[in-house]
């Protein structure tokens, strides 16, 4: 027995596969679409279920345009940038002139004349066949001259040459240019989002994405299609498969993984394919109709597939199955999918061989760049340095000399020994390294001379949270909070002050009321997330809600609810905690406690994240005191969910209420989880839940640009029961208030208690699965 | 005929130099020549070479006079293997760009390999890792792409699957 909560929201996550690869003329801009589509969800704020599902085509097509509109603006204006910069090139050429004349100054005369077009093509062509693959790429980018020199066939010898030097592979199933194979093998940048993080390519999809974007771009082939409706179910057996999983570069992975554009543009396509056929198959039935015997079988057989498969269900499962769905046998949808599994093995093939080389290459590049010295001679230039030095200013310390600044620095990181001349040129550089060594340790030990007197008032707030009553020692402030509050921070910054008993006094009424500010502004901000992330803005009764007296909203029972439920803003507070002794203070199952009723949170704080013992860093010094809490849409949309999967009551149903409901049922399924952990069934299973969609949420947040998760979609399992006890569940379920409870499973109970024994099975099936 | 016999050598700007034979037989073409023409008092003219490039490349082959030949298939096999120039070398490569390429020039007219590579390498590490706006400036290249060409060959640069 399933019930599910169904979120309008779904219906934008189809139209923004449905956008797919509709524009193909747009090359790599449709990628972007699917976060186009994202990002502004976070906008529309409110519960997971809300009231109509957009699922016309005509939604879609709006969709699909307006899309395309912010896909080909977002493109624009991630140009932009790279247009200035390079105008700022072009007038460069300018700059080359200045670089000239600097180059005059050393006596290099660089760039004065354009020397290198006095050359002869066969003197170039010499130059060339000495650089590297990524240099040949670098020069085919300088002018129109060399791209067509470098572009000829003529001169590929020169980069076989070139990509031979380095045992650099030839492959045929891509059909890489020189180009894109030295792009690929030697590019830095993300080719998505120009990000410089991205070090590694992915060779089964010949693309270099950086962590972010394959968060984005990338996704696991072999989810259930349920996740994925309107994507067509053969359109996973066409698309490039990625060699690795979204996030490990390292290892192979095993699993399939793809793009999303590419997987929409296939599937686009085998839709197309498939209605083409099935028109054409109408229309020669229509024009030649056969002998009575069989003339409706063939009707049914037309009219059926005359339909597309999707507008009959758009989940069905069977979907998948060749034979009695009609779609597959249609021979020029099979033809194309035979063929790409085919060109995939080839592409596979020749991908690793691809990956290989590029890790020995790596390996060559870092021998390369190695310096090799002998460090009794280094250690003995740098101690002829350092007296040659202490002979001008005596002011230099050991700690100066010894600074990695001072020693790794290539005027000091060298065999040769200094000599007279050499130290005249490079005196006053030296001395400049110096001064900056010095102030740099100047700054560091003040900052550590701070960060002892800070931890020095450690004992003191312990004890002073320890006075405090037990009800109010979780809205105590977190030490390094504590550190920043006007009252505290002048017994810390001054290097003079020293904190004695009597000055604690003295600053302890100051000390106390800043604390019965921070718990009062705490448990207002906490109001304040709490509303805005489960009301509607533009509702006028949340607005009335807003205006009341806060003292009448503010007692425990707000709190206590489940839809007041708040989170630690502490990113990955999912981890155990670090010791025993913190799991025997905190025994409940859901032991850590980082969403829940907000007094909860705070002791969860005080346990788990109260262990640094001064401010960090200037960041933090700046941002002041802060509240640690938070409250997700996501998740305000996932308690909502679970709320009305059992029934409860929004008013009164608390942690009680939701542990006694979820403990008595099999498992949750959370049918569009981004991360592989989909099904939760074990004891605290609606906790484990959450703390999964939190960590996801906050994955998406740190992504560029930070994204929203959809809404989640929860199904609830229950156990194995009677048939008689399913059929009286099954009523249960219609009787229920819950408009979204009722789905489609709820309905193949409905035709199975008529006596259909099939659908039964299958649902025991996947009970047991 | 003996290996300390004097060559005249006449550039392109008229002055005469005297060397050493064996020194002039670094250039497979003066060899070349005298081994045609024989003994001859005149002055071997060099119309492509000024007598400052000159002096610098009289220079290098006198520094590698007593280097011993290089088999043919080594020079095509090794040199371009590795990029490194021995020290003195590169102390002797150290001119400005203009020289630079006259030196180039010259060992190709005068069929110096060893020199010829010298200055290649050189060249060639002066391109090494750099961005194209950089080798641009360093030889004042003219861009001469448009913003739309750029953009075109950045994503020509990119591969993309051909469907």
């Amino acid at each position: 027995m399933t019930g599910r909560a169904k979120h309008p929201r779904r219906a934008s996550t189809r139209s923004s596969y449905a956008v797919a690869r509709a524009f193909e003329d747009e090359g790599g801009e449709e990628e972007r679409e699917t976060d186009e589509e994202v990002v502004p969800r976070k906008r529309d704020k409110g519960k997971g279920r809300a009231v109509e599902v957009f699922d016309s085509d005509e939604g879609e097509e709006d969709e699909d345009e307006t899309s395309e509109d912010d896909a080909s603006d977002w493109e624009e204006s991630c140009k932009k940038p790279k247009k200035s910069k390079s105008a700022g090139r072009k007038g460069g050429q300018g700059g080359g002139a200045g670089a000239g004349k600097k180059g005059g100054r050393k006596g290099k005369d660089v760039g004065r004349l354009e020397v290198m077009k006095t050359l002869p093509l066969e003197l170039l062509v010499e130059i060339f066949s000495h650089l590297d693959p990524n240099d040949l790429l670098a020069l085919s980018m300088v002018n129109k001259q060399y791209r067509s020199l470098l572009g000829s066939p003529a001169y590929q010898t020169v980069w076989q040459e070139s990509r031979g030097r380095l045992d650099l592979p030839d492959v045929s199933s891509a059909g890489l240019t020189e180009f894109q194979y030295a792009h690929l093998m030697f590019g830095k940048r993300c080719q998505a989002c120009n990000s410089p993080y991205a070090k590694r390519a992915d060779f089964g999809i010949m693309q270099r994405l950086c962590k972010a974007c394959r968060n984005v771009l990338v996704v696991r082939l072999d989810w259930n299609e349920a996740s994925r409706p309107g994507i067509h179910p053969q359109a996973k057996d066409c698309v490039l498969l990625c060699l690795h999983s979204q996030n490990d570069m390292r290892y192979l992975a095993d699993a399939p993984y793809g793009l999303i554009a590419d997987l929409e543009w296939w599937s686009n396509k085998l839709w197309e394919l498939e209605y083409a056929d099935a028109d054409a198959y109408a229309t020669t039935k229509e024009a030649a109709p056969s002998g009575p015997a069989n003339s409706a079988s063939s009707r049914s057989r037309s009219s059926r597939a005359a339909q597309p498969s999707y507008v009959e269900d758009d989940v069905s499962d069977d979907s998948r199955e060749l034979g009695p769905r009609g779609f597959a046998k249609w021979e020029r949808v099979l033809a194309i999918v035979n063929a790409r599994l085919r060109l995939r093995a080839e592409f596979r093939e020749d991908a690793i061989k691809l990956r290989n080389a590029e890790r020995e290459l790596h390996k060559l590049l870092a021998e390369r760049k190695r310096v090799y010295l002998f460090p009794e001679l280094w250690m003995e230039r740098a101690q002829q340095i350092e007296d040659r030095v202490r002979a001008i200013d005596r002011r230099f310390g050991h700690k100066d000399f010894d600074h990695d600044d001072f020693l790794y620095h290539k005027l000091v990181f060298q065999e040769t020994p200094l000599t007279d001349e050499e130290w005249e040129t490079i005196k006053s550089k030296v001395l400049k390294i110096l001064y900056n060594v010095r102030e740099k340790r100047y700054v560091t030990d003040y900052k550590e001379m701070c960060q002892d007197r800070q931890h020095a008032l450690r004992r003191r707030y312990d004890g002073l949270k320890s006075d405090l009553e037990a009800d109010a020692q979780p809205f105590m402030p977190l030490f390094v909070d504590f550190l920043l509050f006007e009252s505290v921070m002048p017994l810390w910054v001054f290097d003079e002050v020293r904190v004695d008993d009597e000055l604690w006094e003295d600053a302890l009424v100051d000390i106390n009321e800043e604390i019965e500010q921070y718990r009062l502004e705490l448990i207002l901000h906490a109001h304040e997330i709490i509303l805005s992330a489960t009301t509607d803005p533009d509702d006028r009764q949340t607005q009335d809600t807003l205006d009341e007296p806060l003292e009448a909203t503010l007692d425990d029972a707000f709190f206590s609810r489940a839809t007041s439920f708040v989170c630690c803003a502490f990113q990955n507070c999912k981890k155990p905690l670090p010791w025993d002794e913190m799991r025997d203070m905190n025994p409940r199952p859901d032991a850590k406690n980082c969403i829940g009723p907000l007094v909860d949170v705070l002791k969860h704080q005080h346990l788990a994240h109260n262990f640094q013992n001064f401010v960090p860093n200037d960041k933090v010094l700046r941002a002041g005191p802060q509240f640690h809490i938070n409250l997700p849409l996501e998740i305000a949309c996932a308690v909502s969910a679970l709320l009305e999967l059992g029934n409860l009551d929004e008013a009164t149903a608390g942690l009680y209420e939701l542990r006694a409901y979820f403990d008595s049922v099999h498992s949750i399924e959370w049918e569009n989880a981004t991360c592989f952990k989909r099904k939760f069934r074990w004891r605290g299973k609606w906790f484990d839940l959450l703390c999964t969609i939190k960590k996801e949420v906050d994955k998406a947040s740190r992504l560029k640009p930070p994204l929203a998760l959809e809404p989640p979609v929860l199904v609830v399992r229950e156990y194995k029961k009677t048939r008689s006890k399913k059929k009286k569940m099954s009523d249960r379920l219609f009787t229920s208030s819950s408009a979204f409870a009722y789905d489609n499973r709820a309905r193949s109970e409905e035709s199975d208690s008529d006596g259909s024994e099939d659908e039964g099975e299958d649902e025991d099936g996947e009970d047991s699965g | 005929m003996s290996s300390n016999q004097c060559v005249t050598l006449q550039t392109s700007d008229d002055e005469q130099f005297k060397v050493d034979r064996d020194v002039a037989n670094r250039s497979v073409l003066i060899r070349n020549m005298l081994e045609d023409v024989g003994e001859s008092e005149q002055a071997i003219p060099l119309p492509n070479v000024s007598a400052n490039v000159l002096k610098k490349v009289l220079e290098w082959c006198e520094h590698h006079k007593k280097d011993p030949e290089p088999l043919a298939e080594d020079l095509d096999d090794n040199r371009r293997k590795t990029t490194e120039i021995s020290d003195w070398d590169a102390k002797f490569i150290q001119v400005d760009q203009e020289m630079l390429f006259e030196i180039i020039l010259a060992a190709n007219y005068l069929d110096i390999k060893p020199l010829l590579d010298v200055g290649c390498k050189t060249v060639a590490n002066m391109i090494k890792g750099k961005q194209p706006e950089e080798i641009r400036k360093l030889f004042n290249i003219v861009n001469d792409f448009t913003p739309e060409e750029e953009a075109q060959i950045k994503k020509e640069n990119e591969w993309a699957e051909d469907r």
